[in-house]
């Protein structure tokens, strides 16, 4: 079995998934139309699409659909029945906005004992217990008792680059008859290497 | 007397294509079916689509040959994301990452094609009645071949 990068689920609808929820903290997320609940999103994959291939890689761009839907209550007035999707959905955008590429800096400690310590770039690290290592902007670091402290080059984590929400879509008729949706298209490219 | 020919798609696409989809995937079910019909809870169909002049040569053609791969995928019980969306999705990403160490293919040392690439896949086909069933997805592959 050759090896392989999880690419659509992994690096594109679980890393959208987890922007989402971290955002939407009280909305389901789900991938069906099963759910019964008064708002949920639900995510769909449509396509993924070649943008340029390299000697040992490619750029694909990704395509999911975001549907946001709500219960209908009563009669339908700009207030119950629009306003909620509208700024759902732009919440959402603004979000995406700040998540249009996901890549993530982590720097890596390591004593002379070789206990190891991991921090998002930017964050101090606290060790209570002796030996004490505060950090942050230094590469190296000396404590009480001379162990030393190496900081391992950072090491990004790639998910996705140029992710952006098009096309939203406040839909006038939705699949299911008790409820309203806003649907809206979410775009990323990813680069993958293959060496 | 009848001219010496090969014949191009079944010789350098279908067969090195099949061959390479079982040596990774082993005995993975592929029919060539005109129309759909039930073939088990999960199978490839494969359909040629294109056949297209690139460019000619005094001598001789590029190609660009395009084949739809229809991965269909039954799973019974209710919905649930691991069997009935991740796995079908993760299948998808083995196919693209085998046919791009493959790009250019030659098994044995028989040139078969280059520049192999799965240019699109459609998570949301158009489907007939009888293929609701299942869960879905195409994935169009190409391929130039130096005739």
């Amino acid at each position: 079995m050759i090896d392989y990068n999880k690419t659509t689920n992994k690096s594109v609808l679980e890393n959208l998934t987890s922007i989402i929820a971290q955002e939407f903290r009280k909305k389901p997320i789900r991938y069906d139309d099963s759910y019964n609940g008064n708002t949920y999103f639900k995510l769909t994959p449509i396509e993924d699409e070649i943008v340029d291939i390299r000697t040992e890689g490619a750029i694909r761009e990704y395509t999911i659909e975001i549907q946001y839907t709500e219960r209908k209550v009563g009669r339908y007035t700009k207030r119950d029945s629009l306003d909620g999707r509208v700024n759902t959905i732009e919440r959402l955008k603004e979000i995406l906005r700040r998540a249009t590429a996901s890549i993530e800096l982590f720097l890596y400690y390591v004593t002379s004992d070789g206990e190891n310590f991991l921090t998002s770039a930017g964050e101090d690290v606290l060790i209570a217990k002796r030996p004490l290592l505060i950090t942050s902007q230094d590469d190296f670091f000396l404590t009480s008792d001379g162990k030393a402290f190496a900081v391992y080059p950072a090491a990004l984590t790639y998910d996705w680059h140029n992710a952006r929400l098009e096309s939203v879509n406040y839909d006038p008729e939705s699949e299911r008859p008790n409820y309203l949706t806003a649907t809206a298209d979410f775009k990323c490219l990813v680069e993958e290497l293959y060496a | 007397m009848a001219s010496i020919y090969t014949s191009v798609l079944k010789d350098n696409v279908l067969d090195p294509f099949e061959s390479l989809l079982k040596s990774e995937f082993g005995k993975i079910p592929i029919h060539y079916d005109q129309d759909f019909k039930h073939r088990g809870n999960f199978f490839i169909r494969v359909i040629p689509v294109q056949d297209l002049l690139d460019k000619p040569t005094t001598e001789d053609q590029l190609r660009t040959y395009g084949l739809l791969l229809r991965a269909y995928r039954r799973t019974p019980g209710p919905y649930n994301k691991e069997r009935s969306l991740t796995q079908l999705i993760n299948y998808i990403d083995r196919i693209k990452r085998l046919i791009g160490n493959n790009s250019n293919y030659r098994p044995s040392g028989t040139y078969a094609w280059n520049d192999g690439v799965i240019t699109r896949v459609n998570y949301q086909p158009e489907l007939e009645d009888k293929e609701q069933a299942y869960q879905v997805a195409d994935l169009l592959f190409n391929c130039n071949v130096l005739v």
